[in-house]
This record gives C-alpha cells, sequence and structure tokens, in this order.
C-alpha cells in the first residue's frame, strides 16, 4: 500500500451512479444506472436487442462480454451463460440480467442488432466513434 | 383403460422466492405444502392436492404427471409399456408428496412421466354443494383455474407418437408434417380426453420442456390475463393470439427463471372419434400463431 493511484478511480461509476456499455458491432453506447441491467437500460433508452425470457432462463440474449464486469443478483445457470458454443478465453455474458459493475463493452451475435424502435419518433443517437 | 388428464408438473426455478411471488401473486395459484426447498401448488378449480411443483435450483423440467382412472389401469398400462420396449419401474405411495402408488416411465424421448391414480383430494375452493361460479373471497392475480397441457421436445416425433399411442391409448388431433408429400413427423398434438390436447411435442432436444399451459375461461379473461403480465413486468413471448392448432387462444409468457408458460382459451371437443388434422411445414407459422402469420426464430429454439 502506498501512494500508488487508487485502482478504483479508473473505473469509478459516473457522477449520475451510471456506468457506460457500449454495444458492438453498432458501437452503440448507453448509460445503465447501477439498478438496471444491460437489457433494462437499453429498452428504456428506445433500443431493442435479441432476447426472449429477461429471465436468465433461455439464453437467447447472450453476448460476448469484451470488456468490464458485471454481476448477477439472481442465480443464473452457468451452460445457461456460457451456452453451446463456448470459445476457450471467452467470455459471455446475459445482458437481460447482468448489472455493469464497470463500464462494459458487448458484442451481440453475428446476426444480432440492436433496433432502435423510437428512431421513428424522431430522437437522435449517440453513437461511438 | 384412460389416462385422464395432465396431473402435475414439476419444475426446477433458479430463484424460489421470485417463483412462488410468480406462481402464487402473479398465476394465482395456492402454495398447498413446502419443505426442503420446494413448494407444492394447486389453482382454484384443480381437487387434487398440487398440480404444479416448484423446487430451487437451475430452471426446466423435472417430470410430468398424468392422472389414470384406476389401479388396473396402471397394471395394464406397465405391461404396454414393457411391450414397446421403454423404461418404466414401480412408483411408491410417498414417492410423491400425497401421491399413491404409480408408474414411472422414461419416454422416448428422456422426460419422465409417472402415472397414478391415487393422490390425496384437497378439493376446489369453491366445494361440490350449490358451489360459487368462482371463489367469492376472490383470486389473486390472474387466478388460474387449472393446468391445461404441456408440450415437449423430442429427437424422434414419431418414436414418441408412436408410443403415447400405443403404450397410453393417446392420439394425436393434429400433426404437423413436412408437406404435403413429406410425411416426416414435425410435431403432434396428442388428447387422452376430449381436450385438443393433453400433451404436445415438437422436433427439438430431448428432455426439454418448452412450456405448460393453464386453461382459463376464455378470450376476455385472456386479455385480463395480459393486463396483469404488464403490471407485473412478465416477459411475453407472443401472444395475445390465436392458434391455428388446436384453435384455441393463448398469451406466452416467461417465470422468473425463463420457464416458458402459456394461458390457454378455447379450443374444440376432440374424443374417440375424432379424425386427426394436418398441417404442412409450409403453414407452420399459421398453425402455431394464425393471427399474425409470424414465427420468431426463438419460439421453436427456446426451451429448458
Amino acid at each position: 500500500m502506498g501512494d500508488t493511484p487508487d485502482a478504483r478511480a479508473i473505473e469509478a461509476p459516473r457522477p449520475n451512479g451510471e456506468f457506460q456499455v457500449t454495444v458492438f458491432p453498432d458501437r452503440i453506447r448507453i448509460g445503465v444506472r447501477a439498478d438496471e441491467t444491460i437489457v433494462d437500460a437499453l429498452r428504456r433508452q428506445g433500443y431493442r436487442s435479441r432476447y426472449k425470457c429477461r429471465r436468465g432462463g433461455c439464453g437467447a440474449c447472450r453476448a460476448v462480454l469484451v470488456d468490464g464486469t458485471v454481476a448477477y443478483r439472481t442465480p443464473v445457470s452457468e451452460t445457461v451463460v456460457d451456452g453451446p458454443d463456448r470459445e476457450p478465453g471467452q467470455q459471455k455474458c446475459l445482458p437481460c440480467r447482468a448489472f455493469p459493475q464497470s463500464d462494459v463493452i458487448i458484442e451481440l451475435g453475428e446476426r444480432d442488432r440492436l433496433v432502435d424502435v423510437l428512431a421513428g419518433l424522431g430522437r437522435s443517437r449517440e453513437r461511438t466513434t | 383403460m384412460s389416462v385422464l388428464r395432465l396431473g402435475y408438473v414439476h419444475i426446477n426455478v433458479t430463484d424460489l422466492a421470485e417463483a412462488k411471488n410468480h406462481y402464487i401473486n402473479t398465476l394465482g395459484m395456492d402454495a398447498v405444502h413446502e419443505e426442503d426447498g420446494t413448494v407444492y401448488l394447486k389453482s382454484w378449480d384443480e381437487a387434487d392436492h398440487h398440480s404444479v411443483v416448484l423446487s430451487e435450483g437451475g430452471v426446466g423440467l423435472t417430470k410430468l404427471g398424468y392422472k389414470v382412472s384406476d389401479a388396473d389401469s396402471l397394471a395394464e398400462i406397465e405391461t404396454r409399456v414393457r411391450a414397446f420396449g421403454a423404461t418404466c419401474e414401480r412408483m411408491s405411495k410417498g414417492d410423491n408428496q400425497s401421491v399413491g402408488d404409480g408408474l414411472r416411465v422414461t419416454l422416448p424421448s428422456e422426460h419422465t412421466l409417472e402415472l397414478y391414480s391415487d393422490i390425496e383430494y384437497v378439493g376446489t375452493a369453491t366445494g361440490l354443494w350449490n358451489p360459487d361460479p368462482w371463489p367469492r373471497g376472490g383470486t389473486r392475480g390472474i387466478g388460474v383455474p387449472r393446468l391445461d397441457h404441456t408440450l415437449i421436445t423430442t429427437e424422434d416425433p414419431a418414436l414418441l407418437e408412436r408410443f403415447l399411442s400405443e403404450a397410453l391409448d393417446f392420439q394425436a388431433a393434429e400433426r404437423l408434417v413436412g408437406g404435403e408429400d413429406n410425411t416426416e413427423l414435425v410435431g403432434s398434438w396428442m388428447f387422452c380426453g376430449e381436450q385438443p390436447h393433453d400433451i404436445a411435442f415438437v422436433q427439438g432436444e430431448n428432455g426439454k420442456l418448452h412450456h405448460f399451459a393453464y386453461h382459463i375461461a376464455d378470450w376476455s379473461a385472456l386479455l385480463h390475463a395480459g393486463d396483469v403480465f404488464s403490471m407485473d413486468d412478465v416477459p411475453i413471448d407472443f401472444g395475445p393470439a390465436r392458434h391455428g392448432i388446436t384453435r384455441g387462444e393463448t398469451i406466452y409468457f416467461f417465470d422468473p427463471s425463463g420457464n416458458r408458460n402459456e394461458v390457454f382459451s378455447g379450443g374444440y371437443r376432440t374424443g374417440k372419434d375424432f379424425r386427426t388434422i394436418t398441417w404442412t411445414m409450409d403453414q407452420a407459422a399459421r398453425g402455431i400463431n394464425f393471427t399474425h402469420r409470424e414465427l420468431d426464430q426463438n419460439f421453436l429454439t427456446v426451451v429448458t
């Protein structure tokens, strides 16, 4: 222990308690509140991703956890998180049940895309570069 | 011999407290018995001890129970199951809470199916003497009256259909086949009494649950159920919609562990003289969701 920089500062929550979640491949960045799952936050901000049961049981929302850490407040089955096509060194997550514990990057499956269901209402979206 | 109906469904849930809240407060079932992380539930219009059993740990189906008219029928079924070459064993009184002796069969689809004729009689909420049409004291949430049917997945639908027909005397109300010139069976909806289906199965992974369903009164009750789902933020799979197959009306939804449930109303009446209806794969979307004629890929692939 000493005067080394506090590691927590790097992953400190935003002033309003939010973490940033970036969704690949579309590189859409959203704020996720402390009491929200990633899917909850996407829905609140007008997006829909692929999900089904929203309860961590079906695995439909499974995404690659590219960076960052998430926590599950209710039990989820490891076999559902990892899925059938597990690749070594690759971490998966279930966005419908995942609460970010840091800024997070997830990557959706090849055929999965974020859909902006409120786009027709004229709202513009922040996109990362 | 006769199998009467789907009597009970045993499922695993990841969080027992959340699951109890769903089945008791959203669906309106009553907890009848609880021990060692397992809860036994019944609906208000069911007379037997329990119909849905929740156990903490994982997701998915543990076993199905179908009630049989009497002990002689059980013996006859045992003979037929053994003749078919399927695995079965005698089940003793007490193996299941409040359930008597019976037969435990491993289906060709690897599901465990229990058959029994004796189960503790509890009675419906309205009783047998000059009953009210519904519980005057009210119900919680949707207030589901009873369990209706289940749909499971199997690698070999034709084999499972033959087993249920030959060993248990089920008949196919509706069959989904490859096409007009392709008789390969994709799914079958089978009945033992006069409902459109008591058990159904589609091609998929062995041993898995697609959904189990509650019967509710009518289309109006179905929309009321939809109101409750929104109030309680229950994820909807699809509906309210009409099924082509069974002609029933439906909302599919998920319990807090991701097990799929259904509320089902309507349908038609079958019976021993019912002639099987056939659907072809090019019309599968209409068969499953007649209203929208659209099928989400997940509907057929997401099972627990």
